[in-house]
């Protein structure tokens, strides 16, 4: 049996913060805590969750861009963190990522061609050729025609760019593309073409993707698993459709009605009264609408459910 | 009714000449009512709003009528717009972080009004700000009051400009994209307080967003806004259920849909909105729209009415408000 895609065990990253006083021990910050998952080639994997819930320390370890405290990822089962610097340079071609913001991550001195032969120029070895052919091939895959390489990001709008930026992470012919809120920054109209291109580049390369996003619905339109992290930490993974149509955590229920939706009525979300910080136990307790005495005693663990999916909760809803 | 607004103009000064940004714009609110103004970035929404609070950037020109409790917004100076502005109408900011002084304490900042308006001593300010950040349900008003900004999260930040806002009991309360820059479930608690607090002190909220999902969720009636000017407007359920407007149809059809099946193709709205001021005849969706034809380009289509408020204005769309 072959290696998965990516593995990625046990992952934990501590940051350690500002000292509050001369002879004070450095304050730490756990970002992510322990989080295993394993991504196979073609089906594509998504991360929701709020600010500071860890998961774009989690993107930028898989990326290698991060150094975790403990834990490991292996890209078809060669550890990333293990590697010399060549080697891991060598393995950067199969890993390529998409950032959130079009404006802020094309260099706008660069013509188009430029910006997207980049990954090719500086990580194999081609001919001038070869990838002239290979911009072509990989502006045409995100449709975009040969002309617009000699022009320069300015002249492009906002999703235009961010299928540029696509481009670009696709002309090494990566295994895997990390996109961190590919589609964010972009006005609604706008952000349909990226994810149709996204969608088609799925199907038609075969490219498998892990989006990194606070917004349900594009995770669950692109993933085929979802995995939604608080505080470090993955409270519940499992098939994108069974997970978003019946959360077993109370915090996907919470993300899930949180999210504006135009089939329904306005509805008022009760509030939950606050609970005293959990330090000991689950991290979702404070806000809980289920939580109970235990919840606040012990953390639960990710348990594995008779329909695969993956839960950390002492009461998980039903049905 | 405590504001219409009638054919509203602004004109922003550039290199090349004025630059038309918000052009026949009109709407009415009563007074505690709830308007939502939906549009993508270069739609004029956030103009719209800032033309009510008379905080346009230097050297815009404002033509049309914006009556506020009778009077004429677009015809008051500065000094005597400063006296409606935090105390008959307020605004909410986009981001807190900015739109806060991070030098001075949360309470004096919301304090600040009162001392202006009402010329209460600023103890009293404080004491009832601090009232006042309870109301907007801060934990911990007291302390929160004497923090500074950075020492509190992005919603209670949030809370804390609402409580600015909320100080003197306005009549209209103009929030631009007040939770763009929060997690999800952070926005649906800031938008329900902001609809409880309305409907407390009958207030009414004009409420600016990108995102229709959050218009339809917590504004009584919607107004879409495209290239400067009003496509759709009428009660949010009519325009969402049953909307004319192509463009309406394509913000809707665009956004994944929660429960469809997984990567099913969506309608994704060909080109970008054309810059400002570049279509100051016929519609502004014409470049970008399915249905365009040749008149699309060089006539501006006459407003249509049909059932109670619901408006569009569409060449396409006939007197049944049927699309042809």
């Amino acid at each position: 049996m072959s290696a998965p895609l990516l593995q990625v065990a046990d992952l934990v990253k501590v940051y350690s913060l500002a000292r509050p006083g001369w002879f004070a021990p450095r304050p730490t910050r756990l970002a992510v805590d322990g989080v295993s998952f394993v991504v196979e080639a073609g089906r594509s994997f998504g991360v929701v969750g709020e600010s500071g819930s860890g998961k774009s320390t989690l993107a930028r370890a898989v990326m290698a861009l991060e150094r975790p405290t403990s834990g490991s990822v292996r890209l078809e089962g060669r550890s990333l963190h293990d590697l010399p610097r060549r080697r891991l340079r060598a393995l950067r071609a199969h890993i390529q990522m998409i950032f959130q913001d079009p404006y802020g991550s094309l260099d706008p001195r660069q013509k188009v061609a430029r910006i997207v032969a980049e990954p090719l120029l500086s990580l194999a070895r081609v001919s001038r050729r070869e990838c002239a052919e290979r911009v072509k091939a990989s502006l045409a895959a995100v449709g975009l025609g040969g002309a617009d390489a000699a022009k320069y990001p300015h002249e492009f709008s906002g999703g235009q760019r961010q299928r540029i930026a696509i481009a670009r992470a696709l002309i090494t012919r990566p295994k895997l593309v990390v996109a961190d809120e590919p589609v964010s920054a972009l006005d609604v109209s706008i952000q349909a073409q990226v994810l149709n291109v996204m969608t088609d580049l799925q199907r038609e390369a075969g490219v498998t993707f892990i989006v990194i996003s606070h917004d349900l619905a594009v995770v669950g339109h692109l993933c085929d698993e979802i995995a939604v992290m608080f505080h470090g930490r993955f409270v519940e993974t499992g098939p994108s459709a069974a997970l978003l149509a019946k959360p077993a955590h109370p915090y996907t229920r919470e993300l899930i009605d949180a999210e504006p939706k135009l089939e329904e009525a306005p509805a008022a979300a009760p509030e939950p009264p606050p609970r005293p910080d959990a330090r000991s136990g689950c991290a979702y307790a404070a806000r809980c609408p289920c939580a109970e005495a235990r919840c606040v005693e012990e953390a639960p663990s990710l348990r594995l459910r008779a329909d695969g999916r993956w839960i950390a909760c002492h009461f998980p809803l039903r049905g | 009714m405590l504001l219409e607004v009638r054919d509203l103009a602004v004109d922003l000064p550039s290199p090349v000449g004025p630059l038309s940004v918000v052009h026949d714009v009109s709407f009415s609110l009563d007074a505690g009512d709830s308007l939502g103004v939906v549009g993508e970035s270069g739609s004029g929404k956030t103009m719209t709003a800032l033309a009510l609070m008379g905080l346009l950037p230097d050297g815009a020109r404002v033509s049309g009528a914006i009556l506020f409790e009778g009077r004429d917004l677009a015809r008051l100076d500065e000094a005597q717009m400063q006296k409606l502005r935090g105390d008959r109408i307020a605004m909410i900011f986009q981001e807190p972080m900015t739109a806060l002084n991070p030098i001075r304490r949360i309470g004096a900042q919301v304090a600040e009004p009162l001392v202006l308006h009402r010329g209460m001593t600023k103890a009293a300010a404080w004491a009832e700000a601090v009232r006042l950040l309870d109301r907007v349900r801060l934990r911990d008003p007291a302390r929160a009051a004497r923090a500074y900004p950075f020492a509190l999260s992005g919603g209670e930040r949030q809370r804390a400009m609402i409580a600015m806002a909320l100080s003197c009991g306005p009549k209209l309360i103009v929030a631009d994209e007040p939770t763009t820059a929060l997690d999800v479930t952070v926005q649906a608690k800031i938008l329900d307080l902001l609809a409880t607090l309305g409907e407390q002190a009958n207030m009414a909220t004009l409420l600016v967003s990108h995102d229709l999902a959050v218009i339809a969720r917590h504004c009584r009636r919607v107004l879409v806004m495209y290239g400067g000017a009003v496509m759709e407007s009428g009660p949010a359920e009519a325009v969402l259920r049953r909307a004319r407007h192509p463009y309406t149809r394509a913000l809707l059809e665009a956004r994944p849909r929660p429960g469809a099946s997984r990567g099913e193709r969506l309608l994704a709205i060909a080109g970008a909105a054309s810059p400002a001021g570049e279509t100051p005849k016929g519609c502004p969706f014409a470049g970008r729209c399915p249905l365009t034809l040749e008149a699309c380009r060089t006539t501006t289509p006459p407003t249509l009415e049909f059932e109670t408020d619901h408006r569009v204005r569409c060449l396409r769309v006939d007197a049944s408000g049927r699309l042809t």
